[in-house]
C-alpha cells in the first residue's frame, strides 16, 4: 500500500500506437517542456480542470479492468519523469499483473536522479526533439503556455550540452529504447544532423533492435494561432521520405515516415 | 413454416431472384408443402409453436432429404480420390483443385451449397511446388468459388500452423475481397506463428476473415472438428442433422416475470423444440435414405455417426431486457448487473434441459445435442425483437473491454459455437500485435471465437456471414444479385443496424 499519487490528464484503456501491442495508456498532467507543435497542450501546466489526481491503487485498478487485453501499460504525458516516486511505484505494481511498463518521454530527465525509474521501466519511447541553440526557442519557450507550466525549466544542459543525446545513450546501453522519435519540423534545428546524431548512438547498439519514426509535424486540430506558429515550418511529405532514406544511409535498419 | 402454392408463383415470378436462387427456393418451398404432422409426426402444439414464431426452423424442409450441415474429410479424396466421381487421388496442385472444385458440386447441405469446404491450407500444403505459379492458381481457386458458390455460408478453415499455402490462401483473400469463402483460422498461440496470426489479422482487419477460433476450447468440447457456415463448430467428417432456434425475445413475451419465464415458459418451449428435432433427426436418418445412398457416406468422407444436431438460440438480449422492465429497472443488457444474472439463468436452464434430453443419433456428442448461439438469418418481423445469438443489441453496447468481458460470460454455454465480432479503425492495421493481444485476452477470458474487422470496408460481417455493402445497397434498389447471402444480409442490416456497429477506438 503506497500513498504516492499522479496526476492524470487522461487514460486510455486500449491505446495501439505507444508501444509494442496493445496497451493502457495513461498521460499524466505536467509537462517540463513547451513545445511549438505540442499536440496535447492541455498536459503541459501543472494543474488542468480535466485532470485529477490518482492513487497508484485506484490507477492498478483501472488498469487490472483492462487485464488481459493489454500486454502492458505506457505512461506519458505531460512528462512522466517529473514524477519517478510515483511511476517506479505504480510500474512495481503493473509488473505483478504481468505487464510489461514504458515510459513515452521527451528525454529532458537528468538519469542520475531518476535511476530508480529507469530501472524499473522495461522500455522507452524516445522522443528526440531535436538539436543546438534553437532548441531553446522550439521546446522551452513560453510561447503556447505563458505560465503554471509544471517545473519550467529553460533547459540549458540540453539546449548548450546535449544531455538529452547522453541519456539516449545510457538508456541503450540499458537496452531500454523500443521507439526513437522526430517530430520533423523546418527551421528549429538540422534535421540531417539530428539523424546522424541518433546513428552515431545507436550504431554502438546493434542489438536493440531500435525503431526510428519520423513525424511529419501538422497543425490539423491547432487553433489558428496556433497554427500560425508552424507556418512554413512544416516539412513536404519529399523532405520526410528523403530524411527517411538519409536515415537508412546511416544504417538505421527500421525507418518508418508518419506523413 | 409450411409454405403454399402461393410461394411458388411469387417465386417464379420474382424481379428479384436470379434463375439459380428461384430453382432452389422452389426446391425448398416443395419440401414444405407437406404437412410435418403428416410426415414428420409433429403434434398440433409443436406446429403451433413454429407457427408462433417462439421456435424458428429456418425454413428447413419437412420433407427432409440430406442434412442441414454437411462437414467431409477432404482428406479421404486426397488419399484415395474418388470412386462415384471417377477422380484418382490427385497428384498436383492442378489435379487438386480441380478434384476438390468437382467434390464440392456434389456436397448438399440446407442451402444445396457446400458450408465447409475443407482445412485448405493442409489440403493444398503437400503439392505447393512454386509460390509465385501456385498463387496464381489458389487465387483462381478462390475466386471460382465465390463465383460459383454463390452463398457465403460456404467456409473453409486454415491453421493453427502456418504454412506456405496457408499465407499464399491468405494472400489471395486479401486481394480477392470476396465475401466467399468465409473463413476460420484454428488459432492456438502455442502452434500458430506469430507472424502468420499478424497476417491473419491483418486479413480480417482488411476483408473481414479469417475469424479467430479457439481452437483448443473447442478440440476439448468436440474433438475433431471443422468450423463452417457462419461459425458452427461440428463434428469432423460428419455435420448436423438440423439446426432450430428458439426466439428468446419472442418467448419471453409470454412470461410476466423472471420466475415464470425460467420455471415455465422456458421450459415448456424448449422441450418442443427438443422434440421437433428428435423428428427431423429421425426421418433424415430412417426415412430419407440419405445415408444409404451418399457416396460421401460410402467412400468414408463422412459417417452417420459423426452427426450431431444444433440447438439454436437468438433474441437473449431481447428477453432480458424484457425482464429488466418487468423487474422495474431502467437498464438493458450489455451493461447490467442484474441483466447479466438473468442472461445466465436463462442459459443455464437451457443448457440443463439440452443436457438431460437423450438426443436422436447423436452418439458422437454423448447423445446431446448441442446448443448453438444463432446469429440469424430470417427475414421475418419477429427478428426485430430477436437480437442475434447473446449479442447486445446494437446501440445498447458499452465499451470494448466491458464489452468483451460481458460477452465472454456467455461463449461457455455453446459449444457447437458463438462468437462475436468488433469494429476497428484504420491504425490497427499497422499494429497487428494490438489485435492479436485483444484475440488472446478474449481466449484468456473464455471466447470461443472472435472477428475483429474494420470499418468502413465494402466487404462487412453481419452476423456470421460476409456480404458486400455495396451489393446490399443493389438488392435494396431492387436489383437480382449474385448472392442470396445478400438477401440475408440486407434483412439483418434493416433490423439490427449492424453495419454501425461501434467503433472501437
Amino acid at each position: 500500500m503506497t500513498m504516492l499519487k499522479l496526476p492524470v490528464h487522461r487514460i486510455i484503456p486500449f491505446s495501439n500506437v505507444e508501444g509494442m501491442g496493445n496497451r493502457t495508456s495513461i498521460f499524466v498532467q505536467g509537462c517540463n517542456a513547451n513545445c511549438l507543435y505540442c499536440h496535447n497542450s492541455e498536459t503541459i501546466p501543472a494543474t488542468h480542470a480535466d485532470a485529477r489526481t490518482y492513487t497508484i491503487d485506484e490507477l492498478i485498478s483501472e488498469i487490472r479492468h483492462n487485464t488481459p487485453f493489454i500486454r502492458g501499460i505506457t505512461v506519458s504525458g505531460g512528462e512522466a519523469t517529473l514524477y519517478p516516486r510515483s511511476v517506479k511505484a505504480l510500474f512495481d505494481e503493473a509488473h505483478t499483473l504481468g505487464l510489461t511498463c514504458y515510459i513515452d518521454t521527451n528525454g529532458f530527465f537528468d538519469s542520475n536522479k531518476i535511476g530508480n525509474l529507469i530501472g524499473a521501466t522495461d522500455k522507452f519511447l524516445y522522443d528526440i526533439k531535436g538539436l543546438g541553440t534553437n532548441l531553446g526557442e522550439l521546446c522551452f519557450s513560453d510561447t503556447i503556455i505563458p505560465v503554471n507550466r509544471a517545473r519550467p525549466i529553460r533547459g540549458e544542459q540540453f539546449v548548450s550540452h546535449n544531455q538529452h543525446v547522453a541519456n539516449l545513450h545510457h538508456l541503450l546501453n540499458m537496452d531500454k529504447v523500443e521507439e526513437i522519435r522526430l517530430v520533423y519540423i523546418k527551421g528549429f534545428y538540422d534535421a540531417e544532423e539530428v539523424i546522424s546524431t541518433v546513428a552515431d548512438v545507436v550504431r554502438d547498439y546493434p542489438h536493440a533492435n531500435v525503431f526510428l519514426k519520423i513525424i511529419r509535424v501538422h497543425s490539423r486540430g491547432l487553433t489558428k494561432d496556433r497554427a500560425k506558429i508552424l507556418e512554413g515550418r512544416i516539412p513536404s511529405v519529399d523532405d520526410v521520405n528523403k530524411l527517411a532514406t538519409f536515415a537508412k544511409s546511416k544504417n538505421i535498419q527500421k525507418v518508418e515516415q508518419i506523413l | 413454416m409450411q409454405s403454399n402454392l402461393q410461394d411458388i408463383m411469387d417465386t417464379v415470378t420474382s424481379k428479384t431472384l436470379t434463375y439459380q436462387q428461384k430453382l432452389f427456393t422452389l426446391a425448398n418451398i416443395s419440401e414444405r408443402l407437406l404437412s410435418p404432422i403428416d410426415i414428420l409426426g409433429y403434434t398440433p402444439e409443436e406446429l403451433e409453436h413454429i407457427n408462433n414464431n417462439m421456435i424458428c426452423d429456418l425454413n428447413e424442409g419437412y420433407a427432409a432429404y440430406r442434412p442441414r450441415y454437411i462437414v467431409p474429410d477432404y482428406n479421404v479424396y486426397i488419399e484415395n480420390g474418388c470412386r462415384f466421381l471417377e477422380l484418382a487421388p490427385p497428384q498436383n496442385l492442378d489435379e487438386c483443385l480441380d478434384g476438390l472444385l468437382i467434390l464440392y458440386s456434389h456436397v448438399p447441405s440446407i442451402t444445396s451449397f457446400p458450408v465447409f469446404i475443407g482445412n485448405l491450407d493442409t489440403l493444398l500444403e503437400p503439392f505447393i511446388e512454386n509460390e509465385e505459379t501456385d498463387y496464381i492458381k489458389i487465387k483462381r481457386f478462390l475466386n471460382h468459388i465465390d463465383k460459383k458458390i454463390t452463398d457465403s455460408f460456404c467456409h473453409a478453415d486454415i491453421g493453427p500452423y502456418e504454412t506456405i499455402a496457408g499465407k499464399l490462401i491468405l494472400k489471395a483473400v486479401i486481394e480477392l475481397e470476396n465475401p466467399t469463402p468465409n473463413m476460420t483460422l484454428h488459432y492456438d498461440p502455442d502452434k500458430t506463428s506469430v507472424e502468420f496470426a499478424r497476417l491473419a489479422a491483418k486479413a480480417c482487419l482488411l476483408v473481414s476473415k479469417p475469424s479467430f477460433s479457439n481452437v483448443k476450447y473447442y478440440n476439448r468440447d468436440i474433438g475433431d472438428h471443422a468450423l463452417c457456415s457462419c461459425y458452427n463448430a461440428l463434428p469432423l467428417a460428419g455435420g448436423g442433422y438440423t439446426l432450430s432456434r428458439l426466439r428468446l425475445g419472442t418467448v419471453a413475451k409470454a412470461a410476466n416475470s423472471t420466475d415464470e419465464l425460467i420455471n415455465n415458459v422456458l421450459p415448456k418451449v424448449a422441450n418442443i423444440m427438443l422434440s421437433i428435432m428428435d423428428k427431423r433427426n429421425t426421418f433424415i436418418v430412417e426415412k430419407s435414405n440419405f445415408f444409404e445412398t451418399s457416396f460421401l457416406v460410402k467412400e468414408g468422407f463422412i459417417h452417420r455417426t459423426n452427426f450431431t444436431s444444433m440447438f439454436g438460440i437468438i433474441g437473449l438480449a431481447d428477453a432480458v431486457n424484457r425482464m429488466l422492465s418487468l423487474e422495474g429497472l431502467d437498464e438493458t443488457f450489455g451493461t447490467s448487473e442484474r441483466g447479466d444474472t438473468i442472461g445466465h439463468k436463462i442459459m443455464e436452464t437451457l443448457e440443463t434441459i439440452v443436457n438431460a434430453h437423450h438426443g436422436k443419433y447423436v452418439e458422437r456428442t454423448n447423445d446431446r445435442y448441442l446448443l448453438h448461439a444463432q446469429v440469424g438469418a430470417s427475414l421475418h418481423d419477429e427478428d426485430n425483437y430477436n437480437t442475434p445469438a447473446h449479442r447486445i443489441r446494437v446501440g445498447q453496447e458499452p465499451t470494448l473491454v466491458d464489452h468483451l468481458k460481458q460477452s465472454a460470460q456467455f461463449h461457455k454455454y455453446f459449444p457447437s459455437g458463438t462468437g462475436d465480432l468488433f469494429a476497428f479503425d484504420q491504425t490497427y492495421v499497422d499494429h497487428l500485435d494490438a489485435i492479436l493481444d485483444i484475440v488472446q485476452g478474449s481466449f484468456d477470458s473464455g471466447y470461443r471465437y472472435i472477428t475483429p474487422y474494420l470499418k468502413n470496408t465494402d466487404l462487412i460481417r453481419v452476423t456470421g456471414y460476409l456480404v458486400k455493402k455495396s451489393e446490399v445497397e443493389r438488392a435494396t434498389n431492387g436489383e437480382a444479385v449474385l448472392r442470396d447471402t445478400t438477401w440475408f444480409g440486407k434483412g439483418t442490416n434493416e433490423v439490427a443496424d449492424v453495419f454501425d456497429r461501434k467503433l472501437r477506438e
